[in-house]
């Protein structure tokens, strides 16, 4: 179904993805890993359980709309990419709200220009494919060649949740 | 409930929420949570910020 050019840009993506880590790995060598402090980790949990509960919800909606209708909206992994994708960003979003996202190291500045940087890079590469007459819905179905977008508004959303946060901040810093 | 005595303290000291936080090592928006009620401390965060503003539990958690 796929040509060549597709599995080669795979595993190059894989690759970049793997050396990214490994960079990260040595340079932070004997530093101590993410902090957060009590009330974050209970946060983290209960994001993890909403993740938990919305993959569930999604998987089971999903499920029974396609039995019942015969309508299958997207190829099987772009089904099941959507549905990690949304217990992904409800555990994000929730952890951006209750302050939990970032650790007491981390800089939330440098994290919003890499999550601006993916949204930007995804919507680009995203758009150029349609342009090169890559169709992200094929007979009906979204294809894998919708991928691009779905990132981008994974990290169009995340932006938005970090950037209200940050206003809701400013109103009750010290109040 | 909000917890007004701790805002009190804090504020004699002439300590920002951030500073406090700082100094107990929490994020700013643990100590904003517990002073608007928000969130109910263990006992060892309760004697952390005890220490850190130089009261007792009675002076800062206790009904």
């Amino acid at each position: 179904m796929y040509n060549g050019a597709y599995a080669i840009g795979v595993g190059v993506g894989l690759l970049v993805a793997l050396i990214f880590k490994v960079i990260y790995a040595r340079t932070t060598r004997g530093r101590k890993a993410a902090q957060y402090d009590e009330r974050q980790e209970k946060a983290r949990m209960r994001a993890y359980a909403s993740a938990f509960w919305a993959l569930s919800v999604y998987t089971l909606a999903n499920g029974l709309f396609v039995r019942l209708t015969e309508i299958v909206w997207a190829d099987a992994f772009m089904q099941a990419f959507i549905g990690f994708c949304l217990a992904g960003l409800v555990a994000i979003v929730q952890c951006i709200r209750d302050d939990a996202y970032f650790s007491l190291r981390e800089r939330p500045g440098l994290y919003l220009k890499v999550f601006a940087l993916v949204f930007v890079a995804n919507l680009g590469i995203g758009i150029a494919a349609v342009l090169a007459s890559e169709p992200i819905v094929a007979g009906g179905m979204l294809t894998v060649r919708s991928l691009n977008f779905v990132v981008a508004v994974v990290f169009l959303v995340i932006l938005l949740a970090l950037w209200i946060k940050r206003l809701r901040d400013r109103g009750e810093r010290d109040a | 409930m909000k917890n007004l005595r701790l805002k009190a303290a804090r504020a004699a000291l002439d300590l920002s929420q951030q500073q406090l936080a700082d100094r107990v090592g929490v994020s700013r928006q643990t100590i904003n949570a517990i002073e608007k009620g928000d969130y109910n401390p263990t006992i060892r965060l309760c004697l952390a910020i005890c220490r850190a503003l130089g009261k007792t539990l009675d002076d800062l958690f206790w009904e």
